[in-house]
């Protein structure tokens, strides 16, 4: 009985050595296994922390020096032109940029797809001097009243507002485009042909934080044409553009340095030509513009009263081009002027696009001290054309006619003259966009008139075309594709897989 | 790691998953591709980046099975018993479905061969949405292969990696949406805030979520505006989530011994 007792507590006090044994390694594992497992996710949060941190030192020192525009025009990348103006702006400048909308996600088709990533580029380069944002007035209806507690714009929804300081302007998406005016005319609807984002915007950028050299009066109230893009011309040049509307009290404002007649449509008012008359007279610079087309029962007898002052005149005819490699349209009416010799050299075309053109003349009684030349001319095969009776009827009259012309007096005043509104109306520009040989003319024609040296001219940025071949995207060419691109290719992997589950399902 | 990458790319091609994920990517891109052909105007960049919309389904149908299939077999504890480098296996498995998304590009390939035969374009905002396009795919491949690791399951795996590549694609709205729920609850007059410095605030919570999103960073590429940096993030972020994956089966291996 002790005998066996005494197999027991060995056999007992064995198993219980070997159970502290395992004890004390499982112990040992558990403690290392604990050990490895916090070694593993300290190891890991140190990796993920040290990706992010890297990633933003990596994107802070050199994603703008790493950052390259590839693409054919630079859609999406400030100009050197912009860039340089950014630099040169005090560092504590304060350029705000706001959308008034929410911030357009979907950029693929709309206008922001290249008003958004290029409004990121000035944002990102122009070294904290310009900020961008989007607020929504429908959500934040105090912002316009935050951005302009005057009410000196008018701000609405979808606009850009640009603001420095106390200076304000806005911008329209749609009007950072230029748009094929042929298909507006044909079928309806606006067709961009190129971008002018980046001129826009820039020129806004000029417009509040630059004191401007010169000041521009554009007379409004004449039924004229718009003159935003003039504006903005007027605008790269460091001149500010003000509106100044007829009326019964009508006075030029001592601070203008040049008036501007953009395309009225009806006759300036008796008063109107009076101080005119005597703004030239002291030496005032007066830019008109008019053309035939939906004031083609103007005579404009007072404006003349005007130019007559300057030895010219504006006739009421209509131009008709009859030389074919000069007319671009049926009947002559838009067609190719030549520019005189003294300008040719300021622009990139030796012909220019004219249309519905009325003749300016000088006149025959000459007053003294008046030097008129011609800037740009049609051919010698030329006619005009008279409303009779509310119909157009061509005249016999053939030969050159000058389409633009400059008279300046003794006492300096200058008066540019334009038979057509190709040189200053928004259609014209926004159609084909500030690079254009046109607005390089006006542009030379006002740095000439006001002796303006400096200039931001950013231009227009072409879009790139990805049309295919019409003939190869027709119907059938189309047919052939979506039957081999959405039904013989997927559905040959769907068959393929079916197959290959059906063998492989029992193994 | 190259017997990794032969074994599980071939297994693509004897299972349905790989069949069905090249079924899907063809009709998706020749949809859009015809659609465009049609209209008599072809961008491929644009075609590009709108099939990255769908990696929310085709990810998850090519990685979920990378991992998971094997502990289905049982054949995943050859990785912990064998001399075999476990990071060989990730990266060999990594490379397989990279190669897979690379052959199903060949399809727009020839779309592109079709398109400058039928006087289209292919610019470099083209070639950005290429770059994008592969980079993207070896971030979201490498997530997907995480999910496989982390689950045993495939179809968690599937659902896993399908719900973080739909957050990460819904980034921006999202950003918009706490920029302005914020606005909205600090605009209120008793936190008596500035409300410029309160726009101010939430526009940089806007940037602040956005800067990890990186859909928003390469987005300027299909215009052929090239960077590096983002291409950076995403290598950086691909190469996180293979070193995540990595640890998850290390810590297998220590569990099976």
């Amino acid at each position: 009985m002790s005998k066996t007792n005494k197999n027991k507590q060995v056999v007992e006090s064995a198993v219980s050595k070997r159970a502290n044994e395992d004890s004390s390694k499982k112990s040992a594992t558990d403690t290392r296994f604990k050990s490895l497992k916090y070694y593993a996710i300290g190891l890991s949060l140190i990796v993920i922390v040290s990706v992010f941190v890297l990633n933003a030192i990596f994107d802070g020192l050199f994603s703008k020096s790493l950052t390259f525009d590839l693409s054919g025009t630079a859609q999406n990348t400030i100009s050197s032109v912009t860039q340089n103006y950014l630099d040169s702006l005090p560092a504590e400048t304060e350029i705000r940029i706001v959308g008034l909308m929410d911030k357009p996600e979907s950029l693929a088709g709309t206008p922001y797809e290249y008003i958004v990533p290029l409004l990121d580029d000035y944002a990102f380069k122009s070294n904290g001097k310009v900020t961008v944002e989007y607020i929504n007035p429908k959500t934040y209806p105090t912002i316009i009243a935050q951005l302009d507690p005057d009410s000196s714009s008018q701000i609405s929804d979808g606009m850009y507002v640009i603001k420095c300081g106390d200076r304000i302007t806005t911008l329209i998406p749609s009007s950072c485009f230029t748009y094929d005016q042929n298909v507006m005319a044909q079928y309806g609807y606006y067709l961009p042909t190129s971008n002018v984002v980046e001129s826009s915007f820039t020129n806004a950028i000029v417009a509040v934080t630059t004191d401007m050299s010169n000041k521009a009066y554009f007379i409004t109230g004449l039924q004229e044409d718009p003159h935003t893009s003039f504006s903005n011309i007027l605008s790269s040049l460091f001149i500010e553009s003000v509106d100044l509307p007829v009326s019964d009290s009508f006075a030029i404002p001592e601070d203008c340095d040049l008036l501007i007649l953009s395309g009225p449509n009806v006759d300036i008012p008796t008063n109107v030509a009076d101080a005119l008359i005597s703004f030239l007279s002291n030496g005032g610079k007066l830019i008109v513009s008019t053309d035939f087309y939906y004031n083609s029962a103007e005579h404009f007898n007072n404006l003349n009263r005007v130019l007559n002052s300057m030895n010219l005149n504006i006739d009421y005819s209509l131009i008709s081009e009859n030389d074919p490699s000069y007319s671009l349209v049926d009947g002559g009416f838009e067609f190719l002027g030549t520019v005189t010799s003294d300008y040719a050299s300021l622009v990139s075309s030796p012909t220019l696009r004219v249309s519905y053109a009325r003749p300016v003349r000088q006149i025959d009684s000459t007053l003294p001290n008046i030097v008129v030349t011609p800037l740009i001319y049609s051919t010698q095969n030329a006619s005009l054309s008279t409303v009779v009776d509310e119909q157009l009827t061509s005249g016999s009259v053939t030969g050159q006619f000058n389409i633009a012309m400059k008279a300046v007096n003794g006492s300096a005043g200058t008066v540019y003259v334009f038979g057509t509104n190709n040189f200053t109306s928004d259609v014209y520009i926004s159609t084909y966009g500030f690079n254009d040989a046109n607005v390089e003319l006006t542009r030379e024609v006002v740095r000439g008139m006001l002796n303006v040296n400096s200039s931001i001219i950013v231009d227009s940025k072409t879009f790139a075309d990805y049309s295919i071949n019409d003939n190869l995207s027709t119907g059938s060419g189309v047919s052939v594709l979506a039957t081999v691109f959405l039904i013989v290719i997927p559905f040959g992997f769907v068959v393929t897989a079916a197959v290959v589950y059906k063998k492989r399902k029992n193994l | 790691m190259l017997a990794i990458f032969k074994r599980e790319f071939s297994m693509y091609f004897k299972t349905a998953s790989g069949y069905i994920a090249f079924a899907i990517f063809a009709f998706l891109s020749g949809y859009i591709f015809v659609s465009q052909y049609a209209s008599g105007k072809v961008n491929i960049a644009s075609e590009i980046t709108n099939l990255r919309s769908f990696f929310v389904v085709l990810i998850p149908i090519v990685t979920m099975g990378l991992f998971s299939e094997d502990k289905k077999r049982g054949t995943e504890v050859l990785y912990y018993t064998t001399p075999t480098n476990i990071a060989s296996v990730v990266i060999g498995k990594f490379l397989s479905a990279m190669a897979l998304f690379g052959i199903m590009f060949i399809n727009v390939l020839v779309q592109m061969f079709i398109t400058v035969c039928s006087g289209g374009v292919i610019d470099a905002g083209t070639m950005g949405a290429i770059v994008v396009y592969f980079f993207l795919t070896a971030l979201f491949v490498a997530l997907g292969l995480f999910a496989s690791a982390v689950t045993d399951s495939q179809i968690i795996a599937a659902i896993f990696s399908f719900l973080i590549i739909l957050l990460i694609q819904l980034t921006s709205t999202i950003s918009a949406l706490i920029s302005s729920t914020f606005n909205s609850f600090l605009s209120a007059k008793v936190f008596n805030i500035d409300p410029e410095k309160l726009s101010e605030f939430c526009s940089n919570v806007e940037k602040f979520i956005n800067w990890f999103d990186p859909l928003s960073k390469t987005k300027d590429f299909r215009y052929g505006v090239f960077s590096i940096s983002p291409l950076f993030y995403c290598a950086c972020i691909a190469g996180l989530f293979l070193f995540l994956t990595y640890q998850v089966l290390e810590k297998k291996r220590w569990t099976q011994s």
